[in-house]
């Protein structure tokens, strides 16, 4: 009786402490490559005849080294996520089934998300979500890069942008277009998915923001939501350019990637 | 001449002169009424009842009381501006996209833009040379003079609007902006009800429709904006909200009515997975064409004797044209009549 009583007391504890490091254990849970993008200034924002109003001024921010998941969250990453937490599955984008059934879809980005989605996802992961000026510095370079790949006009070759729904051929899969990469070799930051950061959205922010590992605004009603997504117009997929949304905002074109 | 030979002649005297008066200045109305700019629909100047008095079930506190107020001419969208039309908007002036952009059940050139701000919603209405309409204006164009609870009337049809979850599982989950006609409200605007809420003019105050404003109200003037900066920059909870109005396609059916008011962030895009806004317009030469509508209706009661409400007519075309000889004569007319 004993016996089995300490057995059961042992097991409680060793379920107890599992379940603690599913909280806070620091192993990373998703095997995605990441790129590390050194200390240092670079240029965020747009100029007076670029661009638009909340993205000015142009000015030199400087941030801490992190790592930033070298492509934008996938089907298959999310799924994994959602079967070890016991979530629901986000809505299927491409039919009536569930997303988890759905074939032919593994690598592409994970879409129909919220922020707080985003936020849970990366925290299991052992990550967490970019903030928009660690998301801005890894798309653009350090040199502000209107676009991942430099100043050339994009073009249907280089983002998946202003285009129209056509099921399962409508995003990319999250590696595609290398030709297309930051200057740290990050892939898909300009159109395929928007991508949720961790600021709340200010128009004032790129004016007021503190010029060394600025966090965002304190308090806000909106989140910023980088990059563009299929169905953008070319502005939106500027690096710099600013879109917004509530929290609970979920579309077929917004997803997310981690850093840490 | 006896007196009463007199008033006789008097009368068929004045009769005749306003007939011809009428004849005369007819083409001026009629063609103000064919200039109404495409997609737009006229709604005259006069009273209507905004407001619901709390004595009735499933109205809520902020739509009483009932009172009469009194609208110019104005102008406004038939039709909820739709993603085609807010295409043309965000290539002419380089406008980010809207939160649902790339909501493929949502984002259709025909369906109403959905996920825009108040900002958005006021600077597109600038840009088509155009406003946000009132909150009182949008009210009078979807209930109409006699004051319905729904814009085709005062019964629910669950036919009429898009609404309550209507289209949720479906293809698409608004309607195209011209889809309900037998829905329209008696002015000939559609979807005043469901489909998207749509952003007004007015900040929202809860107690606004118990003030003494009823001569063109503009809502609560809490504080001047000119920009989104202007706004978010106040920290809450000094955030004021603006009025939105109509409810959406997955709103309940006590929010799809003509009275129903509802409040937002006027920076928040991303409410209720529906949210867009038609545009208003003045008449051009406004007070003119009012003083003038509201003369020639002067001339109709007088035809039919009915002095009293004539008095009162051309009182208010000469609010709008103090110094129209014409209009003075006439109503000297009338006084004349009311105290021979």
């Amino acid at each position: 009786m004993n016996v089995k009583k300490y057995a059961f007391l042992m097991f409680i504890t060793i379920f107890f402490i599992c379940s603690q490091k599913d909280v806070y254990g620091n192993a990373l849970r998703d095997s995605v490559e990441m790129k590390t993008i050194p200390a240092g200034e670079f240029i965020m924002g747009s100029k007076m005849d670029e661009g638009r109003a909340d993205e000015r001024p142009q000015r030199k921010i400087y941030l801490d080294s992190y790592e930033i998941d070298s492509y934008e969250v996938s089907n298959n990453q999310y799924l994994n996520f959602i079967r070890s937490t016991g979530r629901k599955d986000p809505l299927n984008p491409y039919s009536e089934i569930l997303l988890s059934d759905e074939a032919g879809v593994g690598n592409l980005p994970i879409v129909q998300v919220t922020w707080y989605d985003a936020v849970d996802y990366c925290r299991w992961a052992g990550k967490y979500l970019p903030s928009e000026s660690q998301w801005e510095k890894a798309a653009r370079g350090e040199k502000g890069l209107v676009f991942p790949w430099g100043s050339k006009k994009p073009s249907q070759e280089l983002a998946n942008y202003q285009k129209n729904w056509d099921g399962i051929q409508t995003l990319w899969p999250v590696s595609a277009k290398i030709e297309s990469s930051s200057p740290y070799g990050v892939i898909g930051m300009a159109g395929n998915a928007r991508e949720w950061v961790k600021d709340w959205y200010s128009p004032e922010y790129y004016k007021n923001a503190p010029s060394s590992n600025p966090q965002g605004p304190s308090v806000g009603i909106l989140k910023v939501i980088k990059g563009g997504s299929w169905h953008s117009f070319k502005s939106d997929i500027r690096s710099a350019s600013r879109g917004k949304g509530g929290f609970a905002l979920k579309t077929d074109g917004i997803g997310f990637r981690c850093a840490k | 001449m006896n007196h009463k030979q007199k008033l006789t002649f008097g009368r068929t005297f004045t009769i005749s002169f306003l007939t011809v008066l009428c004849l005369a200045i007819w083409p001026n109305v009629s063609r103000a009424v064919i200039a109404t700019p495409e997609d737009m629909v006229l709604v005259n100047a006069g009273g209507f009842t905004r407001g619901i008095d709390n004595t009735k079930n499933n109205t809520f506190m902020d739509e009483a009381p009932a009172k009469m107020i009194y609208l110019s001419s104005y102008y406004i969208d038939k039709f909820e501006v739709s993603n085609s039309k807010y295409t043309e908007f965000i290539i002419a002036r380089d406008h980010p996209a809207p939160a649902y952009w790339d909501q493929r059940k949502l984002n259709q050139p025909n369906q109403p833009v959905t996920g825009v701000n108040w900002f958005d919603a006021d600077t597109y209405c600038h840009w088509a040379n155009k406003r946000l309409p009132t909150e009182a204006e949008w009210e009078k164009a979807a209930r109409g003079p006699a004051g319905s609870t729904y814009p085709w009337g005062d019964k629910l049809e669950y036919s009429k609007a898009n609404f309550a979850k209507g289209k949720s599982g479906q293809k698409y989950i608004t309607d195209s902006v011209d889809a309900h006609p037998d829905g329209k409200s008696y002015y000939g605007a559609y979807n005043m009800a469901g489909n998207v809420f749509e952003w007004v003019q007015d900040w929202y105050s809860s107690n606004y429709y118990s003030t003494d404003e009823t001569r063109n109200p503009i809502g609560p003037k809490l504080q001047k904006v000119k920009n989104v900066a202007a706004v978010s920059s106040k920290p809450e909870p000094e955030l004021k909200k603006k009025v939105i109005r109509g409810g959406s396609w997955f709103a309940p059916a006590q929010s799809i009515t003509t009275t129903h008011r509802f409040w937002n962030d006027p920076i928040n895009n991303s409410y209720g997975v529906g949210l867009g806004f038609r545009c208003a317009q003045n008449l051009a030469n406004d007070l003119e064409a009012e003083a003038r509508s509201f003369y020639m209706k002067t001339l109709i009661l007088v035809g039919d004797e009915k002095y009293k409400k004539a008095l009162s007519s051309i009182t208010n075309a000469l609010i709008g044209s103090p110094k129209n000889k014409e209009y003075r004569a006439v109503k000297l007319l009338i006084e004349k009549e009311l105290n021979p």
